[in-house]
């Protein structure tokens, strides 16, 4: 049932992402066509909307990173908390599925919008002799990284999944606290949706001082244990705490997601 | 065994009682009018029965066992409004049920939609209300369900579509199956029901069969409703 719900979640997901992409292409093409514009002596009023074109592209490329969050977001109370949740909670499935199936979406498109955040950068800013150093400078990267990798004796391979596994337990954590505020928001009679933008802002804001007292404990001794380490060993530890604290904020909104939405369901 | 159960079955919303002490058994191969005026709870047993919510005492069964992904394998519902995506096409809602229930009866959902004279490709949002509640009942009943429930199939539908609902309920549903359909206009149903519950303040009032009410009383279950009710 699980791939049968991330089926029916990438189809319904994929009609906004899809489009969201493409209409970023475009606009990057035409930014790329405004810099001719601007590089060239032109009217003040082509001037004017090459400029704003430019603007729009950072524009864009700051709502594309926000996008997976928003459309995540919208897409649980829409499924779930709304009219369509008389249907989807009545599927033969568990919410534990149904909750997977969203996260592992999420955290996909995620990456997906990461990637075409890059590719629209190189595409923004390369001319055609940049695109042709770019297998080149693959080949480099790699090369460097496999060297490095042998001179910290496999360490730089853990530091790279250990920095994949911080993304992506980031964008599950985030996830599941606008879940969570959603399913605690949409749980009382009035204000719903009022009360779940309040509870983003707690939620958030609780994670932040829990970072800090946290960060205030590792550091606090003036970093007396941490100069004892090597750097790759302080590298590992400052990973594992960060995997482990992100681990118990996702353990945290799921069970409050999971408690809400399986006791205290509230559909209108 | 009964294929649906309460146990003592007591719902409150803070300190409001919408369903009190609750006992009732509804055998297989029965259709059950599910009777009472707005507020009477009608609405809160079948959320109960599937899931939607959880009882505040006491139990509800479903087959003998509590709500949970397999009873809802076997439970065909049918909520009082659309549930239905409204970006989907027809086609797609009939692959979305198709894919999650195994008792989804593929060609008859087809066969009914193409009766209905209805687009497949049509999205939900472009289709009227009415249109709405027949491919959305249309999907319920194409299910082989043990039970199904209906929450207010013919509320605020014009007699016309109440007549299509009527016929598609009794011609589709499988005929060992259990069938509770909620509703106030009991002059429309009464002829299609077997037993009826009359629910009031959240209490059962009466469960009888529809015979029995009209030899112990003389009545039709519309006039008996009328006078239990009266205002």
């Amino acid at each position: 049932m699980l791939t049968k719900l991330i089926k029916h979640e990438f189809r319904a997901t994929a009609r906004i992402m899809w489009p969201i992409f493409a209409g970023m292409l475009a606009l990057t093409l035409a930014m790329r066509a405004s810099q001719n514009v601007l590089q060239n002596e032109s009217p003040w009023l082509l001037n004017l909307l090459a400029i704003l074109v430019v603007m729009g592209f950072f524009l864009g490329l700051m709502a594309l990173c926000f996008a997976p969050l928003v459309l995540s977001a919208v897409r649980f109370r829409d499924h779930i908390l709304k009219d369509e949740g008389y249907l989807t909670l009545t599927l033969p499935v568990n919410m534990h599925q149904l909750l997977a199936s969203k996260l592992i979406v999420s955290a996909v498109w995620y990456a997906a919008a990461f990637l075409v955040v890059v590719l629209l950068c190189m595409i923004g800013a390369f001319g055609l002799r940049d695109w042709q150093a770019v297998p080149q400078f693959a080949a480099d990267f790699l090369r460097a990284f496999g060297k490095l990798d042998g001179a910290l004796q496999g360490q730089a391979l853990l530091f790279a999944l250990e920095a994949f596994l911080f993304c992506v337990l980031g964008v599950t954590a985030v996830s599941l606290i606008v879940y969570a505020a959603y399913a605690v928001g949409f749980s009382f009679h009035k204000h719903k949706s009022a009360l779940t933008a309040v509870f983003v802002l707690v939620f958030f804001q609780l994670v932040q001082f829990a970072a800090i007292a946290v960060l205030v404990n590792l550091f606090g001794d003036g970093f007396t244990a941490w100069s004892s380490l090597t750097g790759v060993q302080a590298g590992n530890a400052f990973f594992a705490v960060a995997l482990v604290c992100e681990l118990i904020v996702c353990a945290i909104f799921y069970l409050v997601t999971y408690f809400f939405l399986t006791r205290k369901l509230n559909l209108e | 065994m009964n294929i649906l159960e309460c146990k003592a079955l007591t719902k409150r919303y803070g300190g409001k009682s919408a369903l009190e002490g609750v006992d009732l058994a509804i055998e297989p191969g029965r259709i059950v009018g599910l009777l009472g005026p707005n507020g009477s709870g009608k609405t809160t047993l079948i959320k109960l029965a599937n899931g939607l919510l959880t009882p505040t005492s006491g139990e509800i069964l479903i087959d003998g066992k509590a709500p949970s992904p397999e009873t809802k394998s076997i439970v065909s519902y049918l909520p009082d409004r659309n549930a239905l995506p409204d970006w989907m096409t027809a086609a797609q809602t009939v692959d979305y049920y198709a894919d999650f229930y195994a008792d989804f009866r593929r060609d008859a959902a087809q066969e009914m939609i193409q009766r209905l004279g209805l687009d497949v490709s049509a999205r939900v949002k472009t289709l009227s209300k009415g249109t709405r509640e027949k491919l959305q009942l249309i999907l319920v009943m194409s299910r082989a369900a043990k039970l199904y429930l209906l929450d207010e199939p013919i509320g605020g539908v014009d007699p016309a579509t109440r007549d299509y609902i009527l016929r598609t309920i009794i011609g589709n549903y499988n005929e060992d199956a259990s069938v509770v359909l909620s509703t106030h206009l009991i002059a429309d149903v009464e002829q299609v029901l077997d037993e009826v519950i009359f629910l009031q303040n959240g209490r059962v009032e009466r469960h009888a069969s529809v015979d029995a009410i009209r030899g112990e009383t003389g009545k039709s279950v519309d006039e008996l409703f009328r006078e239990v009710f009266k205002c």
